[in-house]
This record gives C-alpha cells, sequence and structure tokens, in this order.
C-alpha cells in the first residue's frame, strides 16, 4: 500500500520531514567520460538485476526539445518543471505517462543563461542563471512566466566555467546557492564569492555561508535539516564525495578565500594559512580550524567520477527500504549511488553503496515525483558519460521487492556494523572470509585528483551475527581515523543463497566511536597483519586474463614496460622520437604513428588535457580486454597507474596530471602490424585510442 | 557574421619581419584606390556623373539625392537627357573589390563587373524577403539575407570576383563571386553565373572587362572604391626538404645539424615529419614570381599562440630567405609573422626554415602566404596534421517564430564581453542586444537572429551569441545618468548598486520584454520594441522618482554618442558617418549635442511631472 501524500513537499508541522531538495547540480568539471559499470547487469534469466527492484523509464520528450536538465522541481501540481542548459524552463504534466497517457511539455520561460536549479516555493520558480538568482512568475495566469525577477545578483568574468547553481530553500525559507571557480587550467576566483555557497533572503539580503568550493553543482538537506553538498575531484579535492555544510566552513580549495576579508565573510581563512604538503586532509584539518573533510568520500572512478544531485529519501517507504538515505548522482557515470549517514562525536560520516546505473545520459538532478517515484535529470554535453544520449529525463520506480543489499554500515569501536534488508545466511555472513577491508585515503594538495595513498588491508577478527541474521559486526585488526573503508561483501548470502544484489561499500571514518564495542562471537579469521600495500608500480595480475593470441615477439626482455630513462644498453642512440598528447575531448593528438620493426622509441607523453591519462600500447586485438581489466583494478587503480599486468601491455606511461609529460622508451615489436594505444583510466579507452603501425 | 577562417588569419598579427624588409602589420596589401579627386579615372562620362563630397539623402524623400561641390564622391544623377553607364578606365579579370554606396528612397543602380556581371544596388530598405532585385543580388540569384540600410546612409560592399576562364575560345570556368558581402554580412559564397547579365552593357563572355557603374536608373552616391586586381601567381620548383629531430631545438639547429630524413617535395608541409614535437625542417628550391613589385609574406606557425606559455623563442621560430635575404625572421611572439619585400619578376632561391622546441596547441602545422603585384594572397603550403581534417561543427541558431525570443549570453560588443546581456529578436526580424547590468543598448540589427555554437557547443567556454544579421554598433554606455553639471563626462559604465540595480524584466501579452531597474532610488522601465513595419526600434523610458528626490534633475538621457551628430531638415538625427537616424518621440524636448573627448553626445534632460518621466526615441537604420 502506498500512501499518496505529497512526498515532494515539506509538511509544515513536521519539522523534520524537511523537503526534498531538488538535487542540484554538481558538475562541472573532472567529469570525464566515464566508467561503464561495476558490474554488468545480470538479466532476470541468471539472478537479480537492479532494474528488478527498481525500475528505469524513459520520459518521452517532444522532437526539438533540447532538454539538457539543469534544474528540477515537482510542482504541487504534480507536475513537473525542468530548466535546462539553453535556459528554457519547461513544465510536464503528467511526467508518468499515467492513465495510457503521454508526458505533456509547455514552455514556462525561456533566454535564461544556463540555469542550473530549480525550485518552486509560494507560486513562483525560484533558478539560478550564471549571473544572478532568478524569481519566474505567472502573473498573467496564461501558463508562461511574464516576470523575470532579479532577486540577487553576482558579477562574473566572462569564464565560461563561473557555474552558478540552485537555489534550495533552507528550512527557514532562505536560498541556498554556490558558485564555481572559473576554470583557466586550475580553478580560480575572478569575481567576488567565487567558490562560496550563499544564503539569499527572500528580500534579496546575500550572506556567505561558507568558502573554499570548487565544482559544487549539487547540494541538498536531509531529514534532520542538515545541509551537505557534492564535490567533484579536481584541484585540492583528491576525490569526489559529499561534505556537510556549516556557516564558516572551509571546504578545501584556498582559491575562493581571497574574500574572506569582506566584511559579511564568516571565514577568517586566508589563502597562507593553507598548506600544500600532500598530506591527507583530515591530516591539515587537524591543524587548520574549519577546514571541512567530506562526510563521505566516493571514491574517484569506482562509485563514480562527477558527484551530482543530493536528494533524501523522504517518501517513507514508497521508494522501498531507504527511508531517510541519500540517493546522490554521478554525472560522468551516468549512475546514482546511495548513503547512510550517522553522527559520531557530532560529526557527520557514513558509507556510499552502488544504487542504481545505466542512466541515458549523465546524471545531474533528482526530484521526487508525487507517487514517491524518483525523476532523474539528465545531461551530458561538455561532459561525455556513460550513458550516451544528450540528454534525458527519466523515471526510477519502486517495484516493491526489497532488494537484498547491505542497508547501513554503521562505525563501531572497534569495527563497522552492517545491516542487511533481509536475513542472511548466518553461517556465510558470520564467516571472515566473506569479508575483505581494506583503508586507505587521499592527498591534499593543489594538483589536480589524488592517488590513493597510505593504503592498508585489515584483518578481520571476529563477525558477530545477530539471531535473525540481518545484521552481522565486523571486528578489524585495527582503525585508523580518518581514512576511507573499503567494505566488500561477497561471500554474504541471503537466506535463499542469493548474494548482495552491490557488495561493497565505502565508509569514512572521521571519528571512531567510543563506548560502542562489538563483542567477539564467532572464530577469529586467519591471522594476518595488517600491512601497507606495496607501493612498487608492479602492476596486478588481471584476475581472468583472456587467452592471448601468439605473442609478438618482443626483441628483448631488458626493457621494462614503464621505462623513463634510456636504456643503458641503448648507448645513447634513439631510432625515433614520437611526441603524443592528451588534449580536450578525450583524445589523443596522433591518431596514428609509424615505427619500424625492433626500433628503439622514445614516446614523449603530455597531458594537455584537464584530466587524468595514460599512455598504453597493447599487443593488437586486445585494447578491450585490457581496458576492461583497467576498470575492474577498483581501488589499486591509481596505484597502478590503471595498467593491469598482462602480457597484452608492450609499453606505458604514468597516469599523469594535467601539464604533466613523462617520457618512456620502449623497443618496437618486430612483428609488423598496427598496436594500438588506449588511455585505461576507467572509461577513456573507447574514445582515446590510436594505432602504432610497426611496419619495415 | 559568423565566418570560420583559416588559423592564419584568427592570429594576431605580428611586426617582426626581418629589419632589411619592409614590415606591415596587415596580412593584406594595401588596395588601390579609384581616385574620386575627378573623373579622369573613367572612360569619358556623360552628364549625369560628377565628382562632389557630402552626398546625402532624406531617408523619407524619393530619388533625391544632394551632394555638396568638393572631391571624393561620385555621383550619379540620370536624366532623360543623360544617363549613360561608366566605365573604368582600365580593365580587369580576377578582382576584389570595395566601396561605399549611398541610395536615396527607391533608387536602384548597380556594378558591373568586366561590363558584364550585374551586383544590384538597391533601396532595399524593409524588404523581408529579398529577390534579384534587392541590394547585393547578383545576376540571377538573391542575397541570403537583406543587410541593407536605410535610404541616405552609407552602406558597404565588399567583394571577390572571379572571371571566367578560358583556353583558347573554349570557357574552362564560369565567372564566380567568390565573396560578396553587404554590410559586412555575408550575402553570397562562391556562387557562378554562366553568362553576362542580360541588361550589362557588354554581352559574350571574355578574359577582361572594364569596371561598370550602371548609369540609367536611379540616382545614387558612391565613395572609397578600392580593388585590387590579379593575374598571375608565385610558383615553388625544386623544393627538397629536410628533417631535423633532437632534443633542444633552436633557430640555428638546420645549419649546426644533420638532417634525419631529407626528400623532394611539391609543396611546404610538415607531412614528411613523424614526431609532434622537437623538430626543426628546412625546405629549398626556387620561386618564380610574376611581376616586378612588392610582396607580402606571412609565415604562421600552428605552435605559437596568445598567451606567454605559447609564445616565444622557446617554443619555435623560423626564418623565410629569398636570394640569401633574410625576408621573414619569426621570433615565436606570435602565430603570424609578416614582412614585405621588392622582387623583380622571374627566379629566385627560396629557403625556408622553421622549428618547434616543445608540445604547444598540439599543432605541428605552418603557413606561408604570399600576395603582390597582380597575385592573389596564395598559399604555398599544403594543409597538414591533425588539424587538416577536424569533424566540421554543426552550427546553432536560433530564430523567431510567432512570438519574441529572448536569449542571455555573453555577448562580444566592441572589443570587450559583455557577461549579463540579453539578446531579443522579434518575429518582424528587427532584433537587439541588451547589457542588463547598464541599461545599454550593444546591438541592433535585422534579419536573421543568433548563431548560438559559440554557447551551446560542448562546453561553450566562448559562452557568446553572435548576430548572424548586419549590426548597428551603438556604444553601450547606460542611457541614462546623472550629471553633475553639463560638462560632466558620460559615465562609461555604472557600478554601485545604488547608481544602478537591476531589476529584472516583465513581459506584455506579446512577449516583448520591458527591462526594470532601479538608479538612486529612480524606479525605470525601459521598453524596446521595433515598430510595425519593421524599419526602427522604438525605445520608451517611463520613470518614477521618489518623493522629494532633488537629484533628479540632473538625470539625463544619452540618445546616441559617436564621432558626428548632426541634425537633418526633418528633425531626426543622423549618427555617425551617415549610420543611422534617431527620431524623437512627441513631446520630447529638443536634445543637445555636446562634444565630450573628441565624440558627439546627444543628450536630453529628463524632465519628471509629479514624480513621473516618459521619453522614447527611435533608432531607425
Amino acid at each position: 500500500m502506498i500512501d499518496l501524500h505529497d512526498w515532494s513537499r515539506p509538511r509544515a508541522a513536521a519539522a523534520k520531514c524537511l523537503r526534498m531538495l531538488a538535487g542540484s547540480a554538481a558538475m562541472f568539471v573532472g567529469a570525464a567520460s566515464s566508467i561503464a559499470a561495476q558490474r554488468p547487469t545480470a538479466d532476470s534469466a541468471r539472478g537479480p538485476s537492479e532494474n528488478d527492484y527498481y525500475r528505469m523509464s524513459t520520459v518521452p520528450v517532444p522532437e526539438g526539445v533540447v532538454l539538457e536538465v539543469g534544474g528540477l522541481e515537482t510542482m504541487p501540481d504534480g507536475r513537473l518543471a525542468v530548466a535546462t542548459r539553453r535556459g528554457d524552463v519547461w513544465l510536464v504534466e503528467n511526467p508518468a505517462s499515467l492513465n495510457g497517457g503521454r508526458a505533456n511539455f509547455t514552455r514556462f520561460a525561456h533566454g535564461l543563461h544556463e540555469a542550473l536549479g530549480l525550485s518552486y516555493r509560494n507560486g513562483a520558480l525560484y533558478t539560478a542563471q550564471r549571473s544572478e538568482l532568478t524569481r519566474l512568475r505567472d502573473v498573467d495566469g496564461d501558463g508562461k512566466a511574464d516576470r523575470y525577477e532579479t532577486v540577487y545578483s553576482w558579477p562574473l568574468s566572462g569564464n565560461y566555467h563561473e557555474y552558478s547553481f540552485g537555489p534550495v530553500f533552507s528550512p527557514q525559507g532562505n536560498m541556498i546557492v554556490s558558485l564555481n571557480l572559473a576554470w583557466v587550467g586550475y580553478g580560480d576566483s575572478f569575481v567576488k564569492w567565487r567558490g562560496w555557497m550563499l544564503q539569499i533572503a527572500p528580500d534579496g539580503k546575500m550572506t556567505p555561508i561558507a568558502a573554499g568550493f570548487r565544482s559544487p553543482s549539487s547540494f541538498g538537506y536531509n531529514l534532520e535539516g542538515d545541509l551537505f553538498y557534492s564535490e567533484n575531484q579536481g584541484d585540492w579535492v583528491g576525490s569526489g564525495g559529499i561534505s556537510h555544510v556549516e556557516s564558516g566552513d572551509f571546504m578545501g580549495n584556498p582559491t575562493g578565500l581571497k574574500w574572506s576579508g569582506e566584511p559579511e565573510s564568516p571565514v577568517t581563512l586566508t589563502r597562507a594559512d593553507i598548506p600544500d604538503t600532500g598530506e591527507p586532509k583530515f591530516e591539515v584539518a587537524k591543524r587548520v580550524p574549519h577546514l571541512k573533510t567530506p562526510a563521505v568520500w566516493f571514491p574517484h572512478a569506482i562509485i563514480g567520477i562527477s558527484t551530482s544531485a543530493i536528494l533524501v529519501d523522504s517518501t517513507r517507504g514508497a521508494f522501498g527500504p531507504f527511508a531517510g538515505q541519500l540517493f546522490v548522482g554521478d554525472q560522468g557515470q551516468s549512475r546514482i549511488n546511495r548513503v547512510y549517514l550517522e553522527k559520531v562525536n557530532g560529526v557527520y560520516q557514513g558509507v556510499v553503496f552502488p544504487f542504481r546505473e545505466g542512466f541515458a545520459s549523465g546524471v545531474f538532478r533528482e526530484v521526487w515525483g508525487k507517487d514517491g517515484s524518483m525523476y532523474v535529470g539528465q545531461t551530458s554535453r561538455g561532459w561525455s558519460a556513460t550513458g550516451k544520449a544528450p540528454f534525458g529525463l527519466q523515471r526510477l520506480v519502486w517495484t516493491g521487492k526489497i532488494p537484498f543489499e547491505a542497508h547501513t554500515i554503521e562505525a563501531r569501536r572497534n569495527g563497522f556494523a552492517v545491516t542487511f534488508t533481509a536475513p542472511t545466511d548466518k553461517t556465510a555472513s558470520a564467516d571472515p572470509a566473506s569479508y575483505k577491508v581494506t583503508s586507505f585515503i587521499y592527498k591534499y594538495h593543489h594538483i589536480y585528483g589524488s592517488p590513493v595513498i597510505n593504503q592498508v588491508s585489515h584483518t578481520i577478527r571476529s563477525v558477530a551475527v545477530s539471531p535473525d541474521g540481518r545484521s552481522a559486526q565486523l571486528v578489524l585488526d585495527s582503525l585508523r581515523q580518518g581514512y576511507v573503508y573499503e567494505i566488500k561483501m561477497a561471500g554474504v548470502r541471503s537466506e535463499t543463497g542469493a548474494p548482495l544484489l552491490h557488495d561493497f561499500g565505502y565508509y569514512t571514518l572521521n571519528q571512531i566511536p567510543t563506548g560502542v564495542g562489538v563483542a567477539r562471537v564467532s572464530a577469529p579469521a586467519t591471522p594476518a597483519t595488517a600491512s601497507p600495500a606495496a607501493t612498487v608500480d608492479a602492476p596486478a595480475a588481471i584476475s581472468a586474463p583472456a587467452p592471448t593470441p601468439a605473442p609478438a615477439r618482443m626483441p628483448t626482455a631488458a626493457v621494462a614496460k614503464r621505462q623513463t630513462s634510456m636504456p643503458a644498453g641503448w648507448n645513447g642512440k634513439v631510432d625515433q622520437t614520437v611526441s603524443v598528447q592528451a588534449v580536450e575531448g578525450l583524445a589523443f593528438s596522433l591518431p596514428s604513428f609509424d615505427v619500424k620493426p625492433g626500433a628503439r622509441v622514445r614516446l614523449e607523453f603530455a597531458n594537455g588535457s584537464d584530466m587524468l591519462h595514460n599512455l598504453v600500447i597493447v599487443r593488437p586485438g586486445s585494447a578491450d580486454r585490457i581496458a576492461d581489466a583497467a576498470m575492474k583494478l577498483g581501488l589499486d587503480g591509481t596505484r597502478l597507474q590503471y595498467v593491469p599486468r598482462s602480457a597484452d601491455v608492450l609499453a606505458h606511461t604514468a597516469l599523469l596530471e594535467p601539464q604533466k609529460s613523462e617520457t618512456i622508451y620502449f623497443e618496437a615489436p618486430t612483428t609488423p602490424g598496427e598496436y594500438t594505444y588506449i588511455c585505461s583510466f576507467p572509461g577513456h579507452a573507447s574514445l582515446m585510442r590510436g594505432t602504432m603501425r610497426v611496419m619495415r | 557574421m559568423h565566418r570560420l577562417l583559416p588559423f592564419i588569419l584568427a592570429g594576431v598579427l605580428s611586426t617582426t619581419g626581418g629589419a632589411q624588409a619592409n614590415v606591415s602589420p596587415s596580412m593584406d596589401l594595401p588596395h588601390q584606390t579609384l581616385s574620386l579627386a575627378n573623373l579622369t579615372g573613367f572612360q569619358p562620362a556623360s552628364a549625369n556623373w560628377k565628382i562632389a563630397s557630402n552626398a546625402s539623402a532624406e531617408r523619407s524623400r524619393s530619388l533625391a539625392l544632394t551632394s555638396e561641390a568638393g572631391t571624393g564622391v561620385l555621383i550619379n544623377s540620370p536624366t532623360r537627357g543623360a544617363a549613360g553607364h561608366l566605365s573604368t578606365n582600365w580593365e580587369h579579370g580576377d578582382l576584389d573589390l570595395s566601396f561605399d554606396v549611398l541610395l536615396p528612397k527607391g533608387s536602384n543602380s548597380g556594378v558591373f563587373l568586366m561590363g558584364r556581371y550585374a551586383v544590384q544596388l538597391s533601396d532595399s530598405w524593409g524588404v523581408r524577403a529579398p529577390t534579384t532585385a534587392d541590394l547585393g543580388a547578383v545576376d540571377g540569384l538573391a542575397p541570403r539575407q537583406n543587410a541593407s540600410r536605410a535610404p541616405g546612409l552609407w552602406q558597404h560592399v565588399d567583394l571577390a570576383f572571379r572571371a571566367p576562364k578560358f583556353v583558347g575560345q573554349r570557357k574552362v570556368a564560369n565567372a564566380r563571386f567568390v565573396t560578396v558581402l553587404v554590410n559586412n554580412v555575408m550575402v553570397h559564397e562562391n556562387v557562378e553565373v554562366s553568362s553576362p547579365t542580360r541588361t550589362a552593357p557588354r554581352q559574350g563572355e571574355g578574359a577582361s572587362g572594364p569596371l561598370v557603374f550602371e548609369g540609367d536608373r536611379g540616382p545614387v552616391a558612391v565613395r572609397n572604391i578600392r580593388y585590387k586586381r590579379y593575374s598571375g601567381t608565385v610558383a615553388l620548383a625544386d623544393l627538397r626538404y629536410h628533417v631535423f629531430e633532437g632534443e633542444t631545438m633552436d633557430s640555428s639547429y638546420v645549419t649546426t645539424h644533420a638532417p634525419v630524413r631529407e626528400g623532394e617535395a611539391v609543396a611546404l608541409s610538415t607531412d614528411p615529419l613523424t614526431v609532434q614535437d622537437k623538430f626543426a625542417m628546412s625546405y629549398d628550391g626556387s620561386m618564380r614570381v610574376p611581376t616586378t613589385g612588392r610582396y607580402r609574406f606571412v609565415m604562421g606557425l600552428g605552435w605559437i599562440g596568445g598567451d606567454s606559455a605559447t609564445r616565444g623563442p622557446r617554443i619555435g621560430g623560423g626564418r623565410l630567405t629569398i636570394d640569401d635575404r633574410p625576408v621573414v625572421l619569426h621570433a615565436g611572439a606570435e602565430r603570424n609573422s609578416v614582412a614585405d619585400v621588392d622582387l623583380d619578376a622571374g627566379q629566385h632561391a627560396f629557403r625556408l626554415t622553421f622549428y618547434k622546441n616543445r608540445p604547444s596547441f598540439n599543432r605541428r602545422d605552418i603557413a606561408v602566404w604570399v600576395e603582390g603585384p597582380g597575385v592573389e594572397r596564395q598559399a604555398l603550403h599544403v594543409e597538414s596534421g591533425p588539424n587538416a581534417s577536424s569533424a566540421p561543427i554543426n552550427p546553432i541558431v536560433v530564430e523567431p517564430q510567432r512570438e519574441p525570443v529572448m536569449l542571455r549570453s555573453f555577448v562580444r560588443h566592441r572589443d570587450t564581453k559583455r557577461v549579463i546581456a540579453m539578446s531579443v529578436a522579434d518575429p518582424l526580424g528587427v532584433h537587439y542586444s541588451y547589457d542588463l547590468a547598464q541599461g545599454a543598448l550593444l546591438f541592433v540589427w535585422r534579419g536573421p537572429f543568433l548563431e548560438t555554437t559559440q554557447m551551446w557547443h560542448e562546453r561553450g567556454e566562448a559562452q557568446t551569441a553572435d548576430p548572424r544579421g548586419s549590426t548597428v554598433v551603438l556604444p553601450g554606455t547606460p542611457a541614462l545618468a546623472f550629471l553633475a553639471d553639463a560638462n560632466a563626462a558620460w559615465p562609461d559604465s555604472l557600478v554601485d548598486e545604488r547608481e544602478f540595480r537591476r531589476d529584472g524584466y516583465q513581459l506584455d501579452q506579446t512577449g516583448h520584454p520591458t527591462f526594470l531597474f532601479h538608479m538612486r532610488g529612480v524606479a525605470v522601465e525601459d521598453d524596446i520594441r521595433p515598430a510595425a513595419d519593421g524599419l526602427s526600434l522604438r525605445r520608451t523610458l517611463r520613470l518614477r522618482a521618489p518623493a522629494g528626490a532633488e537629484e533628479i534633475r540632473r538625470l539625463n538621457l544619452q540618445l546616441a554618442k559617436a564621432d558626428h551628430i548632426t541634425r537633418e531638415r526633418d528633425g531626426s538625427y543622423v549618427v555617425g558617418d551617415r549610420s543611422f537616424y534617431i527620431a524623437l518621440g512627441s513631446g520630447v524636448p529638443r536634445p543637445v549635442i555636446r562634444r565630450q573627448n573628441g565624440q558627439d553626445e546627444l543628450i536630453v534632460p529628463v524632465r519628471f511631472d509629479r514624480g513621473d518621466a516618459g521619453i522614447s526615441y527611435s533608432i531607425i537604420w
């Protein structure tokens, strides 16, 4: 039985039932093209799939309407309001195409400058354009806005990356907007309040809330009324994630601190206060007051590449078993993740799980329909996404079936407590071998992104399962405050023997709780001491290598696959030098180059784009296999430069940050043929590939 | 008009040519000018032609062209007894031609290329769907759009014409208009005409003929006639290249190191390279020039760019040497380097060297262009490298249908980017761009509305919307300002929120926006919309002052700002070089023309009556 109350509106009487926040935008930058799914969606004949629980349907969009969704809102009458990057606002009646009917589009407003947010309040729609917060009203009642009112305006330098997002209404009825940094090869704040979040009262009075934002495309409230925003990997941001925003916070990118001296600023830090040491952010935050670390890190390329919409499950069950949790979009991976938050020692932290993938385009905005289904607004222009459609509007409906999932993970004094949406097979869930736990963190520095650092594999000392089989408490060998914990649960089974629909999550341990311990019940696992993962460049093996064709003969084995200095045996002589750049738009500068068999090749690789790239030369016919293997490296990816260990890899560079270069030396194969080179960073290889022709 | 030009035109021109050569900042050699000091440049003229100055025409008086004694303007005033054509005393084949033209109301005339192929000159003001009779039409082909201005205004025609080609008596190529631009927008591109215009003075085709101004139709004034005639080409022969690769490249690398490769070539290119960066090349050969005279060479290096990170000798450079004389010394400061040299007709030794020392712009392409006496600017290179075959981008355009269209965007205005701007289209085909942060008009134009490719393709890094029609460029300064006294300077911009606070805009039933803003407490409604005939844009400002505001007596409206503003007999004002008209609405007091910093400003004080004021004027073009 579904309670058909208005899910999308706040209930005046229930302070805790805050309105859904039209997931606000996240982007823009950092979203490269993306990863294909963590795992292929199983079809129903082989096992449960996400679609068995959350059915995806597409809202039909009239031909000619370019619905690059920038903002999404549910109106009190059930219509959807959709703001687009081309500046239109569409009203969609019957978006679910109920009663055998069809969604009907009418244009409410047009001509806005890249509207990246939309909220309804008291008969008006509010949207952020590049230069202002605008109120749209239809005074004469003809269904079209006839008042475009500037509520508050801010300056622009004219850089395209100066996106403005929002608004989201606060519980107090103020409007929250966030302002992207400009992008000039790095983030910069050329004009006031770029890199800030602002609060604007209905009368237009502006109050800055917090600084240090980079690309804060989306933000929203949880049921407790606390504000969270999503950030994208970039300079000073090692990986994406969501952070709790409070007045006076500094979120991490120091560029916008040039305005902290303004009289309205609640932030007192200056640029000089921020060290650029590459230490983990939580370490720096110990010395820098008000530096905020994420509530939940979203490991880059593993669970997303460009965090976007934040939508709290306020459907009280209409959308399934995850009431109160957050659904956080990812633009580049065309997916939605699920976040469970808890507060430990007054600090938010929690876990992110995969939830639903396979959207048509880049997921950017989420909103609840009146029936508790979720509408997902999408765009991939300029930031390509796994979903190849240029834009989309889709709907997720809970089918009423409960997926077998880890429901929550909470921190304990000496480990983690996992709850499940259904009873588990206690034999399996009590077996420490059913789990694998690894912790790690990222660097905090001006450089774009970060490798995974300080990675440690943990020993699970014991697992205690509740009598009903619905929860398991894991005792670990140690806990490290500030770290991200990868918790894999591949061995957990339901009572009917089914594996979890998604068998891993990433928990950010900002605080270690005291007092709540975990009783040791099951036998200790095979002892193994935690040890730092190897930091050498030895690539990991592909778990199931495909049969390789007869190997092309390499002239000598003397040259390593990533040889960054000229091999001594070459006696200073290079037969050929090749220069390749990675350029904007996921491309190599050279579509092909020729080498002679056995030639001693010096390859200069420069990354001229704003994403991470490598160059990997592989045997003929193996490019897709290597790209797929690289994608599966998961947490080990950055450490291994996203290069799988495989005989098919002939030579490769490191994974380079933007504007960095590396020169490698290799001997060309002696067998003539067409050898592919790819960028093996997840999601890039389908576009970034070229051909090394070995010819006499 | 958005034109995709070869990169070499997009680069900033430099003056880094060799000291031995003459240096010019332009890519192009100057045009020849057809003197209008008298009629000696023409074959004997009939009495309808004269030389004068200060041509003008009132926009509402049919066929009435006036002028003053003087020089510089060619006037045709045909009468029943005198209506002959006017032919130059020289002939041409391939020709680039530009001139200004002023037509009185209802008039029409034309120009015959080679005495045979007509380009229409006609008063086409307000024509919505231009035909073969309208301004810019070539024989049998209507212009893409009506880019014309009101009668009595100077308009500009710019065209490139190529003569038909013959082998013996056999025609092997039709006459061709490579480009025809009217008031700076393209109205034809690469269209062929297979036979002379029916009414042309010369019939039958040939390789040359005079430029003929049509005399037997309406009155017309023409000035600034500039042209280039082309008859020959420069040819390279016996080209050999040498390729150099190494760690540290500089301008002397090609003389101090051995090449890694060499071979023969038919044109200049970087195709022989196998690397993208860190290389040098040389080309040696002979060059034949057809005519003695001054030649202009442009050397472009694709990897040199506009900012300091992609400029300078560390990145690249080059040198063009003719008969052992350095002609172009490309120092890597800008993408293109330009130099002139005087050459005798015949063979010359040719040597080109260039180098690239590090990754930049993901490019390795070069270009060498030459222009000379009778030689059209021609490429001595062939396109190569990764830029030669990049996929074209589908253009994105916005056009109104039944209702006005608004679009906020960045707008390029003169040398700046207006970042809080909106363009508004009317289905009548009359459009404008407006700076919302200044209450300032930026452009008005008719015809097609906007191209948004630079805004909506991929990330849209320029984020500009570009007018597709022929724009009248307005000053872009605030329309209203408080002036402390009659001599106070008009502000370029209003920054402080008390001086200017924008409130947004409201739409009426027809969808036309009225802009709303406050200036020192005075509420302003700025209502801009086309007149019903589509010939002008009417701006109405309605103001309401708070009670007791003293300073409203100092509030003024600037109607226009230009080098010259003059009052016409009918009470309207003509602005600039007869560029457009301003007509005042009823009840508006007579404005003053004041001279400030070398410019005329047309200013009228805003007069309030019980706190209200209203003022209106029209821009007519």
